[in-house]
């Protein structure tokens, strides 16, 4: 084996023992070894004796950039300078044409979490065209202006509306969808996916992006979108990449409510009735059972109305798993290259 | 102390800041050697606005340190790309020092030396012998195998002897 090669890793001390062994045997035979080797030291302590030291600067801009970074500012400062007043009065001007239409927003916005996934809501439609103009603008979000109610982010909130259309008999779907897509790169996708969300009042629960340093890397996010903005969210996803696979889920959650909330009305009336039971008890190991066959009650009504409330957010917010993958992935070689 | 990233999600922030405080000095000299003084800066805060978003990403395989050099690689060859900055120009060697006729090699002929390595080349040794990095965290930072590390600065240091022409004939430690 040729242990020329290995004279620098000797000096670094990044050698086995067994092969470090072997070339310094080597090199106490080999008067030009020797002399190799003393070449290589001199140089590297030279470069590390002479090396420029560069006097940071700096650090105070980069704090104060991270701390402006930590969370987006609200909207108030985000509009623009140059915006007129003339603009601001538009703005005003529609958001009251809103308010003041009688449920007939609120409406559309329901028939559409219950229509079928190919169609989309006006509001939503106007919702999405109003994001697409302030991008361009880059003025402050006018969709939250227009946005309807089952939009909002804080889906448990918005629910109860939703669900007195429930409770009338319609029939609401949950609606979720798994993509996978390959991309060329991971940050891009992501930056562009994390824009698509933010424009459409979505939230991003989960991310989970691997070996993101060596660009050979793959990612999954679990998204929650309003449901009225799911078949452009899913449209403008699938761009960023060609689609490997895509799966569509649409449940009808009335059965299963409908089950949790007798429940849930079944064990309040029993927590109620142990509770008379234990009040008009003397015994007092018998009152120590009965607080626990309450207490067990409370918790099983507790947990039904925990999992409606879950059920009802899933009628206004949709669940989309995405998964990114680069055309890279797959060529991962471990082993070592020889080249120089 | 090591600040631990990725422990708390909501202390996010006060952590992202105090990684900043204590390895900012490290990577800023890192731009520097690679890109120079002037976008040293610009290269750094970069770097640690990316590391921001990418802390609960973070799962301890490498040391903090290790991972902020490797982002600040990626930002350091982002740079250059987008102002075509010639890693070669940048010096690496305190040239204007007075001390060379007390040393065997001359810092400009090591300087030219330097920079007439190719950029793969110069970046491992400017890691290894400048930064100190074994050749694991040489490896996880450009993200090559470790025997590619070993190899190239081997062949980096073929190259330097040739360019500084030391002989082996020629008398040792005499000025040293």
């Amino acid at each position: 084996m040729n242990h020329r090669e290995d004279l620098k890793a000797l000096i670094d001390h990044e050698l086995s023992p067994q092969r470090a062994k072997e070339v310094r045997e080597a090199v106490e035979k080999d008067i030009l070894l020797q002399a190799e080797l003393h070449e290589m030291e001199t140089i590297g302590q030279a470069i590390r004796e002479m090396a420029v030291q560069p006097e940071p600067v700096g650090l105070e801009k980069t704090l104060s950039a991270l701390e402006a970074n930590k969370r987006p500012l609200p909207w108030w400062n985000r509009i623009p300078r140059g915006l007129t007043l003339g603009t601001l009065g538009g703005v005003a001007a529609i958001a009251l044409a809103v308010v003041l239409l009688p449920k007939a927003l609120q409406r559309p916005a329901m028939d559409d979490a219950s229509a079928d996934f190919g169609s989309t809501s006006t509001v939503a439609a106007a919702s999405k065209k109003a994001s697409v103009l302030d991008n361009s603008k880059g003025a402050m979000s006018n969709s939250e202006l227009f946005a309807p109610k089952a939009a909002s982010a804080d889906a448990p909130a918005a629910a109860g509306g939703v669900m007195d259309g429930f409770t009338e008999g319609k029939s609401l779907p949950a609606k979720a969808a798994d993509v996978t897509i390959q991309v060329r790169e991971i940050a891009k996708a992501e930056t562009a996916i994390r824009s698509l969300v933010g424009d459409l009042k979505g939230t991003v629960e989960k991310a989970n992006v691997m070996n993101r340093s060596t660009g050979q890397s793959q990612a999954e996010f679990v998204i929650r979108v309003p449901q009225g903005q799911l078949k452009a969210f899913l449209h403008d996803v699938k761009r960023q990449g060609s689609v490997i696979a895509d799966d569509f889920k649409e449940t009808n959650i009335e059965p299963e409510v409908k089950d949790l909330q007798s429940k849930a009305d079944a064990e309040t009336k029993n927590a109620q009735e142990i509770g008379e039971i234990q009040n008009r008890s003397k015994v007092t190991s018998e009152q120590i059972r009965l607080r626990d066959e309450k207490r067990k009650a409370e918790e099983s009504r507790a947990q039904a109305q925990k999992r409606i409330a879950t059920l009802k957010s899933q009628i206004v917010m949709s669940t989309v798993r995405v998964k990114l993958l680069t055309d890279r992935h797959k060529k991962i070689d471990p082993a070592p290259n020889k080249g120089g | 102390m090591q600040a631990v990233p990725g422990r708390h999600m909501r202390g996010e922030a006060l952590e992202i800041a105090e990684l900043a405080r204590q390895y900012y000095d490290s990577v800023y000299r890192f731009c520097a050697r690679r890109i120079g003084p002037d976008c040293a800066a610009d290269a750094a805060q970069d770097t640690f606005l990316t590391a921001q978003k990418a802390l609960r990403n973070f799962r301890g395989e490498s040391s903090i340190k290790t991972w902020l050099l490797g982002i600040a690689h990626n930002e350091c060859r982002r740079i250059c790309r987008s102002r075509r900055i010639e890693p070669a120009t940048v010096p690496l060697i305190e040239v204007a020092s007075m001390d060379q006729t007390e040393t065997l090699i001359n810092r400009r002929a090591l300087q030219d030396a330097l920079a007439k390595l190719s950029d793969e080349h110069r970046d491992v040794v400017v890691l290894h012998e400048i930064e100190g990095l074994s050749y694991e965290e040489i490896s996880v930072i450009v993200g090559i195998p470790e025997g590619t590390v070993k190899s190239r600065l081997h062949h980096a240091f073929l190259n330097l002897r040739r360019s500084l022409a030391i002989t082996t004939e020629a008398p040792r430690g005499e000025n040293r």
